[in-house]
């Protein structure tokens, strides 16, 4: 096989022969091509065009490797734990001015109040809350998903004792299991960068 | 592209632009050479990541798709290339065990020829042979699949493949010469007089 040959072999393969080329290189070639593009190939399964999960995937291995720079990251973390501690030292103020304000009978209610809606923050709360609410469901859980004022919420009956595949859901996203059952959780958007 | 030099949250939303406007016809592709559900979603992330670091590279006035496929196409054989997956045809000048069985069963189903023939089963015989040469050579076999699907030329195949034109040539030669190896059995199926691919 020379290298001439060969060229007149790729040529045939890939459907751009010269007319007139007529040779055992071209014949074969041309027997080839025709054997690739009749043969069977195996389906692809098929895959969402847009799929959340795969998303986050994506941009935390950006993340990994420095294609986010690490600036961005590191200021929306300062921000987010600074936003965390605002938001812990005004429900503690909110729960000293309830146990000392009311009496016995409301302090239940304060508590009920803190305990009954999880805020969560999300770069993409509507993301976060369809992927919770789907875990939820494939865990058995029937699902109530809303939007109000820009937060979207998930309500859900949980059966007690919480199942534990349930539970796991939860945790992930380190949401409290409710001692009720009663699943409140409402997610905001993040401060932006 | 435009987000491609602005950096931060740019790119986190270009990044997931690309996820949404190319991932399935990407993974399609990956997914027909590597036959793999994790290691093809894997290898178009990677695409992906390195699209991004080679955005710079890329001539605003060709097409994107194209551009994109030629990365991935050079990350798919980069994975074959991994020693587990190399198959040699010879070592010490002896054929590969793997090589040899894949001749011995194609010599050992010769006497189903002429059966083949007579039912016009020369898809099936075709289906055998290229997996025994996928499963032998996957970086030639797949290469060999796009020069037919795309019909690719010397200059585009030493892009996907990273190397000089006369390198490329040899790869070239050596797919030529694979193919014969693999196909054996075909070859002498449809240059049976009367008989075409």
């Amino acid at each position: 096989m020379n290298p001439d040959d060969d060229q007149i072999w790729l040529e045939a393969l890939s459907g751009r022969l010269r007319a007139g080329a007529e040779s055992q290189a071209a014949r074969e070639a041309a027997r080839l091509r025709a054997g690739i593009l009749a043969r069977e190939v195996e389906p692809t399964p098929l895959v969402p065009a847009w799929d959340p999960q795969r998303e986050e995937v994506l941009i935390s291995r950006a993340r990994r490797e420095g294609l986010i720079p690490v600036a961005v990251i590191a200021r929306r973390r300062v921000w987010t734990g600074w936003r965390t501690a605002a938001a812990l030292a005004a429900t503690v103020t909110i729960l000293v001015i309830g146990i000392v304000m009311w009496p016995v009978p409301e302090r239940e209610a304060v508590r009920g109040l803190l305990g009954e809606i999880v805020r969560l923050e999300a770069a993409q709360p509507q993301v976060l809350q369809r992927q919770i609410a789907q875990e939820l469901r494939d865990a058995g859980v029937q699902v109530t998903t809303y939007e109000r004022l820009g937060r979207y919420g998930i309500d859900a009956d949980l059966p007690t004792p919480v199942p534990s595949e349930v539970a796991q859901v939860l945790r992930r996203y380190r949401i409290p299991v409710p001692p009720d059952g009663a699943l409140s959780v409402e997610i905001a958007q993040a401060a932006a960068e | 592209m435009h987000a491609c030099r602005e950096g931060g949250g740019s790119i986190e939303a270009a990044l997931r632009e690309l996820d949404r406007s190319m991932f399935a016809v990407l993974y399609r592709e990956c997914h027909r050479a590597v036959r793999d559900t994790e290691a093809a979603r894997d290898l178009v992330q990677e695409t992906f990541i390195k699209v991004w670091r080679r955005c710079a590279t890329f001539r605003g006035d060709s097409e994107l798709l194209p551009w994109i496929r030629g990365i991935l196409r050079h990350a798919i054989l980069d994975r074959m290339k991994r020693p587990d997956r190399e198959v040699a045809m010879e070592r010490d000048g002896e054929l590969d065990p793997e090589v040899r069985r894949s001749l011995a069963e194609g010599l050992a189903a010769r006497p189903l020829a002429e059966e083949e023939l007579r039912r016009g089963e020369r898809e099936a015989c075709f289906a055998r042979c290229w997996r025994s040469f996928e499963r032998a050579a996957p970086e030639h076999a797949t290469v060999m699949a796009w020069i037919v699907e795309d019909g690719l030329d010397n200059r585009q195949i030493a892009e996907i493949l990273g190397r000089t034109p006369g390198a490329t040539r040899e790869f070239i030669s050596q797919c030529r010469k694979r193919a014969r190896t693999h196909l054996a059995e075909w070859y002498a199926l449809v240059a049976a007089p009367g008989n075409t691919a």
